[in-house]
């Protein structure tokens, strides 16, 4: 039993932390900024849909326990 | 040797008796339940347990190894015995133990309380040993009954609350003799997976003492304390301890609550990440008028700079003017000087003039002409 590869949710936020925290420097170069922005908005999207759509789901495990 | 009397009573040897008593009862009473007080306990040779259970008239033996031993016990409590019935061709009669467990509220209490003394000193509570459980994690290893209120309870929360979940799960019994065994058994095979989910999750619902009792043993307690993979534990509702949440890394009052302490909720999630997107789109905005503000500074300090030069040059100018002004042979006659031609030749000293020389004389506005006389 694998679990499926799917989107990683703490890994899109951190990223989008970063992109806050560097935006938040007045010194940031402009068109790195403008990059940074357009990815963050992108970001925001992927985690909103995960968030909306993304379900759980169960598998059994066979148990080897001998009754 | 049998032989049949006449008024049909069977007559046997000894051994024979022994032998038929045990398989009569063996048909009769393949497994019985004696509930009673515990007396007389005796452990041989760290291996062998002896013990008595009786009540306000009876008293039965009993015996067993340490191994069936729900954990230490001590007379006077109340247990509830499986076994088999077996008349011993020495020793006499007694049960064999095939399972022990406290019965009544105060003997479970008791149990656990010697359990939880001796476990402790072990250091199985130990705060020291908590692990941090993981926040958000993509697979969950779930030990539960998947018919009780727990199961379905943890699942609603979880799916309300998150998705994308990969919760693997084994079914076990929660209560009753096999219980222990089966909990056990779960977390040993999750811990053996050669990719063991992230977090364990060990849930029961609500119940009287001897439905939660499982969760008290031994056994499972130490299976909880030993599991590699990070394990959160939540038995009945927050006033029950069991001591498997004791040696969890993380205790949850339900498990409700456990589903909760895992992951985020989305509606929260999904407001934060609205007021991230102003947040941004204020970062953003406010970058380009930093940039617009910039370069409108850039530009004044370049007109400034170019005004200034200009006004400087200028300035230059006007001075060097003047000094060509006053530099004019022209500026010069008008300040009283005159130019003394003899001839075409400008006169500059007195020694190229004699007497009667006649010399012209310019002045600043017009030419005179002058004799030498001396």
């Amino acid at each position: 039993m694998t679990a499926a590869k799917k989107p990683d949710y703490q890994a899109l936020h951190a990223e989008l932390d970063e992109i806050v925290t560097a935006l938040q420097q007045d010194d940031h170069d402009v068109d790195l900024a403008l990059q940074q922005y357009a990815r963050g908005l992108q970001i925001i999207k992927q985690l909103e849909s995960y968030l909306k759509t993304a379900e759980n789901t169960v598998g059994e495990l066979k148990a080897t326990f001998s009754e | 040797m049998t032989e049949v009397t006449l008024d049909n009573d069977l007559e046997l040897n000894v051994s024979d008796f022994v032998a038929l008593l045990n398989q009569t009862m063996e048909y009769a009473y393949p497994g019985v339940i004696i509930t009673g007080e515990l007396a007389n306990l005796r452990v041989s040779k760290n291996r062998w347990v002896y013990f008595d259970l009786k009540d306000e008239n009876s008293s039965v033996k009993f015996f067993g190894t340490v191994y069936q031993l729900p954990g230490p016990l001590e007379d006077g409590m109340m247990l509830r015995v499986r076994g088999t019935p077996k008349l011993h061709n020495i020793y006499g009669f007694s049960v064999t133990v095939m399972s022990i467990q406290a019965a009544g509220e105060g003997s479970i209490k008791r149990a656990a309380q010697l359990l939880q003394a001796k476990l402790q000193a072990e250091g199985l509570f130990e705060p020291a040993r908590k692990r941090r459980l993981p926040y958000a994690p993509q697979r969950i290893g779930l030990v539960a009954s998947k018919q009780s209120a727990a199961y379905a309870d943890f699942m609603k929360i979880l799916d309300a609350r998150w998705g994308g979940v990969q919760i693997d799960h084994i079914d076990v019994q929660v209560q009753g003799e096999p219980a222990p065994r089966q909990i056990v058994a779960a977390i040993e095979q999750f811990n053996g997976l050669a990719a063991p989910p992230e977090v364990l999750v060990l849930i029961r619902g609500g119940g009287s003492p001897e439905d939660l009792a499982a969760f008290s043993t031994e056994p499972v307690t130490r299976a909880v304390a030993a599991s590699r993979i990070v394990m959160l534990v939540a038995i009945g509702h927050e006033v029950d301890v069991c001591l498997a949440e004791l040696a969890a890394d993380q205790r949850a009052s339900t498990p409700s609550n456990a589903a909760e302490l895992l992951v985020p909720d989305r509606r929260h999630e999904l407001q934060a990440l609205a007021a991230t997107t102003e947040r941004l789109q204020q970062l953003g905005q406010r970058r380009l008028s930093q940039a617009t503000e910039q370069l409108l500074l850039q530009k004044q300090q370049l007109d400034q700079l170019v005004q200034l030069r200009l006004e400087r040059l200028k300035s230059s100018l006007a001075a060097q003017r003047g000094l060509l002004t006053a530099l004019s042979p022209a500026a010069i006659l008008q300040r009283g000087y005159a130019i003394v031609r003899l001839g075409n030749q400008v006169v500059r000293q007195t020694k190229q003039l004699k007497p009667t020389d006649k010399v012209s004389l310019q002045l600043s506005d017009g030419q005179v002409n002058a004799t030498i006389t001396e």
